[in-house]
């Protein structure tokens, strides 16, 4: 008589989910899911609402990347209300969402992932967090919470509310910024850039050499990725760009963000509330099977490196670089998550300092003119979760008829799902599993920063 | 006026028929009215039914 | 070793996690030192059926202190706050989600199954899906505020709620002494410029940016009110301010209610149209008037709309 493993919740990530081991007779794992434990209905609850309201509504839906939300969100309402914002609103909202990049990936690598790698995926539960980072490395996680905190208050300074933000409005932003405000956000972000890179090479040298083996097995599987790069030389953007879907081989189509339908399926399973988005433009359907996936591509920080064909600030360049020459293009292995995510990592802190560097971001110009209307808008960001999709129909008083939503994390849930039943087959043998085997599984879903 | 129709309003924006308020102006010489108005609104109010539908014991 | 400690989200968005991590520095010798942190599914690996994943009982660690972020909207969450309960000697309810719905209590001004249902049949979901309904946990009929639920001793809102706050929570319970909370509303803490209503006999939509002159001190700004923009200050719970200003406010910004109503069970839709006939402000002006109780609709606030019937004669 077969059983299963229920690992819930599954932690040290930002969402609700569990893990479900189905083991046989034999002990051998028939098969694995990760379910999504979760609905809220936002797409439905913001009908109704004033269109200008809807971005500081929906940030609600992540309390680790509102900025994402915010901004996709306030992007679709200027394309229901037909407004373009001045280049100096459009700039200072770039500022906070990099910005919020920046804090992301501090916290997700050292507080969430890090305790895995630092104290080994064997150690007790007990110590295996941030609270046994902090007590086996006192200097390294002091150094991490300043960064974090200075990261977070610069912006929460800045923008009234690092979390759950409001400065960012339809139009452009809600205040302009002054040169005082300026130097202080340029001295805070070139510290947190030489934190970067330091993090950066400390992640190479101490935790990525010392887990290549697991690097190359665990969690690993092949698909196709998603993400954002510049209309020109297809270098990585974050806030704006033209989306590219890649193929597992390497070659790749590009769309506009109002095209998105076109080329992006949501698939739905009786077992988990996400929707998992899909390729629907490759017209090959939709299968998670190991060995031969149909539809399915992955976004975040990975699928980003290796979308983009290069990356337009110095230090970030050099990375990318090395990651390529080590790992190839399109480089398929999950836990490099982590090390593309350091990469990124440096990437926003160069993209803040050159933002910040922008002689007009301090113009007082920083809202257009808007009138509120009928008409459909499509708002994409890249979340550090992936590409971010928000599409806003409204009525001619400006609020909301219609509303559709791909969020960062879901493009993530079949690959995820691919990843678990990769890594429990592979680890779990004859009915032997322990919990630092468990832990691992979770390890290939941790990569996914879900 | 201006305040009942506030009221009515209100009314809706909280979940409730805007029929549960009603207002009848009936001066001392009117008992048929006053009777006429209070059948009335007790036949609408027990038409409604109980307020707290959304209120149900969970599933 | 320190107060043993237990920390739970339900419908929540993980923001009160990341606004008890912005409490900083100070944060560092609270979670090693003065609490023992047992369970914490975003910081640490409890897991609820057994480390093994064998158990069949959803079982959290005995604790002196709880901590519940988020709202009550399935059947998951309803247990895990009810063991929580159980467990825990003395249970707070963190966030607006916790305290009054918050956010997602949205949806409890809407058909919830017809909604469900919609979300599944969007442009890009496959055509013929439906509501998964297998190892998922099955809704609630409405979003409900913890204290809805079960017993809550102590309330502490905000989206999110502010790191100083949360930090006498934790302080003072140490200490065995009662938090230094703020009563009031998020007026009484704004510095903004107040000289009288004027002409102001309607509010309006956020579509233009307040009146303001770059760089100059807050306290500088006329009142947004005044300005003419709906803002929720008089009807909301203080606790926002930081650096001398309510958040939003700081932000050139109007507010929108995230502590909840100044009074634990106010009403904020009620108390604003209060406070705009008052003032002579046309109520008709507001645009949405229900989202007013966006981050309060749990306690049987917020309700779907329901249509006019027929008449009967």
């Amino acid at each position: 008589m077969g059983k299963v493993l229920n690992i819930a919740p599954v932690s040290r990530i930002e969402g609700h989910a569990k893990i479900a081991i189905h083991l046989g007779d034999d002990g051998n794992v028939e098969d694995a899911f990760l379910h999504i434990q979760s609905l809220r209905g936002f797409e439905k609850f913001i009908e109704g609402r004033p269109a200008e309201e809807v971005p500081r509504i929906v940030n609600r839906i992540c309390g680790i990347c509102p900025w994402m939300h915010h901004l996709a969100s306030n992007k679709a309402v200027d394309g229901a209300f037909g407004v373009t914002p001045t280049p100096t609103g459009h700039k200072l909202r770039e500022m906070c969402q990099v910005m919020a990049h920046i804090n992301d990936k501090i916290l997700h690598f050292f507080f969430l992932a890090a305790p895995d790698f630092v104290l080994g995926p064997n150690a007790d539960y007990s110590v295996r967090n941030v609270i046994g980072v902090v007590k086996a490395a006192p200097e390294l996680a002091t150094q991490v919470v300043k960064m974090r905190q200075l990261g977070q208050m610069m912006l929460d300074k800045f923008a009234g509310k690092a979390i759950h933000p409001i400065a960012g409005v339809v139009g452009g932003f809600a205040k302009p910024m002054v040169e005082e405000e300026r130097q202080e956000l340029l001295t805070g972000t070139r510290t947190l850039l030489d934190f970067a890179s330091f993090a950066l090479d400390y992640a190479i040298t101490n935790v990525f050499s010392k887990y290549m083996d697991a690097i190359g097995e665990l969690g690993v599987i092949n698909t196709g990725f998603l993400g954002t790069v510049d209309r020109q030389d297809g270098s990585l953007r974050l806030y704006d760009g033209v989306q590219r879907l890649m193929k597992a081989d390497g070659s790749f189509v590009e769309f506009e963000g109002r095209d998105y339908a076109d080329y992006l399926g949501e698939h739905v399973e009786p077992w988990g509330y996400s929707k998992m988005p899909y390729a629907k433009s490759w017209d090959e359907g939709f299968d998670m099977t190991l060995a031969e996936p149909k539809g399915i591509y992955r976004a975040n920080t990975l699928a980003r490196l290796n979308v983009c064909e290069k990356i337009s600030t110095p230090r970030a360049q050099a990375a990318l670089e090395a990651f390529r020459a080590a790992f190839g293009r399109p480089a398929q292995q999950t836990l490099l998550y982590h090390y593309a995510r350091l990469i990124e990592l440096v990437y926003a802190c160069e993209r803040t300092i050159e933002l910040l560097e922008w002689e007009g971001i301090t113009d007082t110009d920083v809202r257009a003119k808007v009138t509120p209307q009928a008409g459909r808008g499509i708002g994409i960001v890249e979340a550090p979760r992936g590409t971010l999709i928000h599409d806003y129909t409204t009525d001619d008083n400006g609020c909301i008829t219609k509303a559709n939503l791909i969020v960062g994390t879901t493009h993530n849930i079949a690959p995820m799902n691919m990843s678990v039943k990769q890594a429990a087959t592979s680890l779990i043998k004859d009915g032997v599993y322990n919990e630092g085997l468990l832990n691992q599984v979770e390890m290939a879903v941790r990569a996914y920063d879900p | 006026m201006a305040r009942s129709n506030m009221v009515v309003e209100l009314l809706e924006d909280f979940g409730y028929e805007a029929d549960r308020f009603n207002l009848t102006w009936v001066s001392s010489a009117e008992p048929d009215k006053f009777v006429e108005a209070v059948k009335k609104m007790t036949a609408r109010v027990k038409q409604l039914g109980p307020v707290n539908g959304q209120d149900a014991t969970v599933a | 070793m320190g107060v043993t400690t237990a920390l739970e989200w339900l419908g929540s968005c993980s923001g009160c996690e990341i606004a008890i991590l912005n409490i900083g520095e100070d944060l560092v010798p609270i979670i090693t030192e003065a609490l023992d942190i047992v369970h914490a599914p975003v910081l640490m690996d409890h897991k609820y059926f057994g480390q093994c994943g064998e158990g069949v009982t959803l079982t959290i660690p005995e604790a002196v202190v709880g901590i519940v972020t988020g709202g009550v909207s399935n059947h998951e969450h309803l247990e895990v706050l009810e063991e929580m309960r159980a467990k825990c000697q003395v249970l707070i309810a963190l966030g607006t989600c916790a305290t009054h719905g918050g956010i997602p209590a949205l949806m409890n001004g809407q058909n919830r199954q017809q909604s469900w249902e919609e979300i599944f049949q969007t442009i890009t979901t496959d055509p013929g899906s439906t509501i998964p309904t297998i190892e998922v946990p099955a809704p609630l009929d409405r979003v409900y505020a913890c204290d809805e639920k079960v017993k809550i001793d102590m309330q502490l809102p905000g989206c999110p709620p502010n790191p100083e706050l949360i930090a006498e929570v934790i302080v003072s319970l140490l200490e065995g002494r009662p938090p230094v909370l703020p009563g009031k509303s998020v007026c009484d803490t704004c510095p903004t410029k107040r000289e009288g209503k004027g002409a102001v006999d309607k509010v309006k939509r956020f579509i233009t940016n307040a009146e303001l002159t770059a760089g100059e001190p807050i306290d500088q700004m006329r009142c947004l009110l005044e300005q003419g923009y709906m803002c929720m200050g008089p009807v909301t719970a203080a606790g926002c301010a930081k650096r001398g200003a309510p958040s939003c406010i700081s932000a050139r910004v109007p507010c929108r209610g995230c502590f909840g109503p100044v009074r634990k069970d106010g009403n904020q839709l009620l108390d604003m149209m209060n406070a705009l006939a008052s003032n002579g402000i046309d109520y008709k002006s507001v645009v949405d008037r229900r989202s007013i109780l966006r981050f309060s609709g749990a306690h049987g606030q917020l309700r779907p709309v329901k249509k006019q019937v027929e008449k009967e004669d």
